[in-house]
């Protein structure tokens, strides 16, 4: 019952009218950086971070969210009526929503997608208010042992889970948490690799990490690529059908799957809406009623990648508000907007700033909300972004990056900092290290070291603790379990692979 | 070509080695340290070293002895499209949207980085309006934009809307420049309303 007048104190706030329009905003704002060609989402909510400064707590991530929710939305239309997709995320729907568009039902599809993301949505928004609470009560109880290994387990489930290659994760990882010691040590004062030179000495802030590595190290990228503006083909008119009641009732069960995987997907760190999105899919052709007909354009194809990418986002919120981990590169960034308004997101904040995580939860019911209804009345204006000169979208993407470093401290050495961090996220690309273990490893860096140094102080120095305790040593297994499933999900593919060719010769 | 090619293979794990070992020693040298029994604040910089040194010599070891073709695409997605039968879809589709691998043009990322440290270098000197005017029409040129007249009035526009928002919303004092660019900011800003 508290929970509920909570979260009604929550809609309150969020439909203040300034909340209201910051939430209009970021709902727009999500739509166009998902349809843009030569942005990605979150790059989108990196370079709307900077102009979260002057707000208060609760209007920045009422953004930002808007803007993540609307996000794992917006690539859906492109991807079905032009076979273009805005993000990752959306590639699934490429093999039965533009299947069945091409069959003559593009408003039908876009009707599906509308549908998935709404019910998948609320779905996980309701799951996320519920499941909160305990998961809270639960941090609240871990001292810093436990702390340091539910930081591990977020760290090395997104080197796991992130990319194909281990090390290339790893160092990509070890990169950010060692910038993010750059600076004086916060138990001794002793400065660290600042090698004299003035603007280390106050450490490298982790937004211009951010900034630089997604946003300018993109443009670099983009810009070596020579990609182009697409040319659009005509589908006629576009517009939104929604399917009957009789044919929603007739995909429930992918709707349920999908919007389940999604959320656990969601809470899991590192695996966010594209895994979730492409997981689904995946089930779906496993234990799907029609999966025989999966590809050929059916409902079940574009309802369970859908479904499960929007419900990804309520998983997401879980672990940051609970716990204060972010386990995607969107979520680290609506953490790094509660931490520059001075707030860390954590147990403590859960239950002694329940109006602000309440704010939140609020946001994600109303961004769903919202985004289903801008998808049906503005999708032709959102289609036509399509068509933006994507050299155009890469200068003012730099110009943003460089407002970022300006309205952080004002220095002109931010901007030597920022440029360095383009470049390095360049060679990242170019080199194919993954961005997210590097932002992830910058934002939890200190929070791991402050937790690691205390644990060591307060037991006489002896790591061994953090084994030899029940929870800390049963996390740290599944730190280990995290690492090594690469290799024996590599390994049962390799041995399925060889029986299937021994069979047929 | 082999020695080429095995050289991007194992140059990015080199470069990171030799960096972490030169770091560690960085790390040796702190005032404080790490002595026994007491965790110094070299301990934890030098575990991330160590973890650093190991991924990369891995990496190295990789790249001289196995042949496996290396995917951004995360192992989950991997199994998922692969029980779907859409692999190989999924392979075209997630890479379409970075073009040709034959089609790229390192030197653009190279003139872009040149543009991007050249506005940081010039700025103090030319003033916040004039370089970003630069850099905007560069950055859209350098992208591949054919219309350099309209690039010109965007570019113009935007470095006046940029600086509009610094100088009236967010309230940023920005680097006015040396001579007549001083002039010319403060023409500007007198324009804007900001004395």
């Amino acid at each position: 019952m508290d929970t509920l007048v909570h979260l009604l104190h929550g809609f309150a706030t969020v439909l203040q009218p300034v909340n209201l329009l910051v939430l209009l905003i970021g709902l727009v704002l999500g739509l166009i950086v998902a349809v843009l060609p030569g942005l990605t989402l979150v790059m989108g909510v990196v370079l709307a971070l900077p102009f979260t400064y002057g707000m208060g707590v609760i209007p920045a991530t009422i953004l930002l969210t808007a803007m993540y929710v609307s996000g794992t939305y917006g690539g859906a239309f492109t991807s079905i009526l032009f076979r273009i997709p805005g993000e990752p995320i959306d590639v699934p729907l490429l093999w039965d929503g533009y299947p069945m568009a091409r069959a003559g039902e593009p408003a039908l599809a876009l009707g599906w997608t509308l549908f998935a993301a709404l019910a998948g949505g609320l779905f996980a928004a309701i799951a996320m208010v519920f499941l909160s609470g305990p998961v809270a009560v639960v941090a609240l109880s871990l001292s810093t042992p436990e702390y340091f290994a539910v930081i591990m387990l977020g760290l090395s489930s997104v080197v796991s889970l992130g990319g194909s290659s281990l090390p290339k994760a790893l160092i990509s990882l070890s990169l950010g948490l060692l910038f993010s010691s750059v600076g004086t040590d916060p138990t001794y004062g002793e400065p660290r690799f600042d090698f004299g030179i003035s603007i280390l000495e106050d450490g490298i802030e982790y937004l211009l990490i951010m900034v630089g590595a997604y946003g300018l190290g993109e443009v670099l990228t983009r810009m070596e690529q020579r990609t182009t503006s697409a040319n659009l083909t005509s589908v006629g008119a576009i517009r939104t059908k929604l399917p009957s009641l009789k044919q929603a009732y007739a995909v429930k069960s992918s709707l349920i799957r999908g919007s389940v995987v999604g959320f656990i997907i969601g809470v899991i760190p590192g695996a966010g809406a594209t895994i979730a999105s492409f997981v689904s899919y995946g089930l779906e052709s496993q234990y799907g009623k029609r999966r025989r007909e999966l590809g050929t354009g059916i409902a079940e194809g574009i309802v369970a990648p859908q479904s499960a990418a929007t419900a990804s986002v309520g998983g997401a919120m879980v672990p940051l508000l609970t716990m204060g981990i972010p386990g995607s590169g969107a979520t680290a960034i609506i953490m790094a907007a509660f931490m520059l308004q001075g707030v860390q997101p954590g147990p403590h904040v859960f239950f002694k700033s329940g109006d602000l995580v309440f704010a939140v939860f609020a946001s994600v019911f109303a961004s769903v909300i919202g985004m289903c209804i801008l998808g049906y009345f503005a999708i032709k204006l959102l289609v036509k972004v399509l068509a933006f000169p994507e050299a155009v979208t890469s200068a003012f993407v730099v110009m943003f990056c460089f407002m970022g470093a300006m309205a952080s401290r004002s220095t002109s050495g931010d901007l030597w900092v920022i440029v360095s961090f383009g470049i390095l996220g360049y060679l990242f690309e170019r080199f194919r290290f993954p961005i997210a273990p590097l932002v992830l490893g910058a934002i939890l860096g200190p929070l791991a070291e402050t937790s690691f140094m205390t644990t060591m102080i307060s037991f006489s120095n002896d790591w061994t603790v953090f084994f030899t305790r029940p929870i800390s040593g049963a996390i740290m297994a599944l730190v280990v379990l995290a690492l090594i499933y690469p290799f024996v999900s590599e390994w049962m593919t390799s041995r399925k692979r060889r029986s299937v060719e021994t069979t047929t010769t | 070509m082999a020695i080429l090619d095995l050289a991007r293979r194992v140059g990015p794990f080199l470069v990171v080695f030799c960096a972490a070992a030169w770091l560690w020693t960085v790390a040796e040298s702190f005032a404080i340290s790490t002595r026994l029994g007491r965790a110094g604040p070299d301990l934890w910089p030098k575990i991330v070293l160590l973890l650093m040194l190991g991924a990369a010599l891995w990496g190295m070891a990789e790249a001289l002895f196995k042949r496996r073709p290396e995917t951004d695409t995360s192992i989950l997605i991997a199994n998922a499209t692969r029980a779907a039968g859409h692999e190989e879809d999924a392979r075209q589709d997630l890479a379409a949207d970075a073009g040709d691998p034959a089609d790229r043009r390192p030197i653009f990322a190279i003139s872009g980085m040149a543009a991007m440290l050249g506005y940081v270098a010039v700025i103090s000197y030319l003033g916040y309006a004039v370089s970003t005017f630069l850099l905007l029409l560069s950055i859209m040129l350098l992208a591949g934009y054919r219309r350099p007249f309209l690039a010109a009035l965007i570019s113009l526009i935007g470095c006046l809307v940029f600086f509009v928002v610094f100088q009236r919303i967010v309230y940023i004092s920005l680097p006015l420049g040396v001579g007549p660019f001083k002039e010319l900011s403060l023409t500007l800003m007198a324009l804007v309303g900001v004395r």
